[in-house]
């Protein structure tokens, strides 16, 4: 609540109307994996089209995994990633937009400079509305503590194409599809893949290689609809297909209730994913030759999947307060269930989320 | 894809139209996807990296470790 206080004052001492938000999430799983992911951001209109956004965000991460423990290091691993958030948006007309949007963030292994740009169009009397995102990120992979001239290159640029539409007084639906391709170094530098020679029994450890190429594709079409005064559901569907042979399907809904005016919302969501694995995985790679398979890996994100994930959450609205005009609390948690069914080490994880914002309008 | 398409124009010009003053209940925050980014954003992330289809959903950075 400091946090956010002190966002607000600095940003409202730039000029006109803004908003400020403090967030922060806990994920805590029973494979020794906590992440504590907090979020300041602050956004200020400049005049009646212009509006500036600046923010930080982090993840101070402590993982102890069965698989990191067994390939990288014996006691797991501490660290911290930092990220900004830096972007302006101008609005010409009423129904037209532009934004920028400049997002780097760093960690002991990997640093990343995003860009993106994005319009906003709404046609047939702000019926429609129209989105579009080109988005770059030039990234590096390395291994901690090794000098980061010798750290790998991964470029990825992706484009995303999103349409929405009034249904009706109740309803409103879009229809989202994202392509990105990823060119660089795509494999984990600390991981080694064993790999059993069958006649004997000897087995090799060798570093992990992905192809250094990979085309994704992503569609979902979703609704959102108002069952009542203070009754609001949304459903969404997301397929999605990329090169290395990695199919997904993703479900999600959301209930929520809006129990007091302005005042209080309670809402229930769940979602279910399935995916099939990356057509080089292999629960354990056998060569009856001697011979390294070329592509080979240890990554459970690559291996046929499936995971829940339910929650429940409240929003709090406090009206005035402070040098706020509106300020408003959330609350949630959720437990997120991952199931692996081609990866050795590990069969599934159960995870706790929590969550905690603030926010207000000035 | 066409099909896609296709079900879109039939929404954007098939659907009766809602005038501006009829838009009170699509105007609240329930309704608006975008009312809350920081959760959406720590979800997208959250996910992003114990997931193999991130990438196409926006959220930004991470390397091994968050997994």
């Amino acid at each position: 609540m400091l946090a956010l206080a002190l966002v607000a004052t600095v940003a409202r001492s730039a000029s006109g109307d803004g908003k400020a938000a403090a967030f922060v999430s806990v994920y805590q799983d029973d494979d020794h994996v906590s992440v504590i992911s907090p979020q300041l951001v602050a956004s200020t209109e400049i005049d009646d089209r212009v509006e500036v956004e600046a923010g930080w965000e982090a993840d101070i991460i402590s993982a102890a995994s069965v698989d990191i423990v067994t390939a990288a290091s014996p006691r797991g691993f501490e660290e911290v990633r930092h990220g900004l958030i830096a972007g302006a948006s101008f609005r010409p007309e009423p129904e037209v937009g532009f934004g920028i949007r400049y997002l780097p963030s760093w960690e002991p292994d990997f640093d990343s400079h995003a860009v993106a740009a994005r319009t906003v169009h709404e046609w047939l009397e702000r019926r429609v509305e129209q989105r579009l995102e080109l988005r770059a990120s030039f990234d590096r992979v390395g291994r901690a503590g090794e000098p980061t001239e010798t750290w790998r290159k991964q470029t990825s640029v992706s484009a995303a194409a999103s349409v929405g539409v009034i249904v009706d007084r109740w309803t409103v639906a879009q229809l989202a599809y994202e392509v990105a391709s990823v060119d660089g170094f795509q494999a984990s530098p600390y991981r080694f893949v064993p790999v059993s020679w069958e006649p004997t029994a000897i087995v090799v450890r060798v570093p992990e290689r992905t192809p250094e190429h990979r085309a994704r594709h992503a569609i979902g079409p979703s609704v959102r609809r108002a069952l009542a005064r203070d009754w609001f559901a949304s459903a969404g569907y997301r397929f999605y297909a990329d090169d290395w042979g990695i199919v997904s399907h993703t479900g999600e809904l959301e209930l929520q209730h809006e129990l007091v005016r302005d005042r209080l919302v309670l809402g229930a969501n769940a979602r279910v994913y399935w995916q099939s694995s990356a057509s080089f995985h292999r629960k354990r790679y056998v060569t009856p030759t001697g011979e390294v398979p070329r592509f080979r890996s240890a990554d459970k994100m690559l291996s046929r999947s499936w995971s829940l994930l339910a929650g429940a959450r409240s929003e709090l609205g406090f009206g005035r307060a402070g040098p706020f005009e509106v300020l408003r609390a959330t609350l949630s948690l959720a437990v997120y269930e991952q199931r692996f069914e081609e990866f050795a080490p590990l069969e599934a994880r159960t995870a706790v989320i929590a969550s905690l914002g603030a926010s207000g309008e000035y | 894809m066409k099909r896609a398409a296709l079900a879109v124009l039939l929404l954007c010009f098939g659907c009766a139209p809602v005038r501006p003053w009829e838009r009170g209940t699509l105007a609240h925050r329930c309704m608006t996807p975008d009312s809350r980014p920081e959760e959406a954003r720590a979800r997208q992330h959250m996910l992003g990296a114990r997931e193999s289809s991130r990438g196409a959903s926006g959220e930004s950075g991470g390397g091994c470790g968050c997994r």
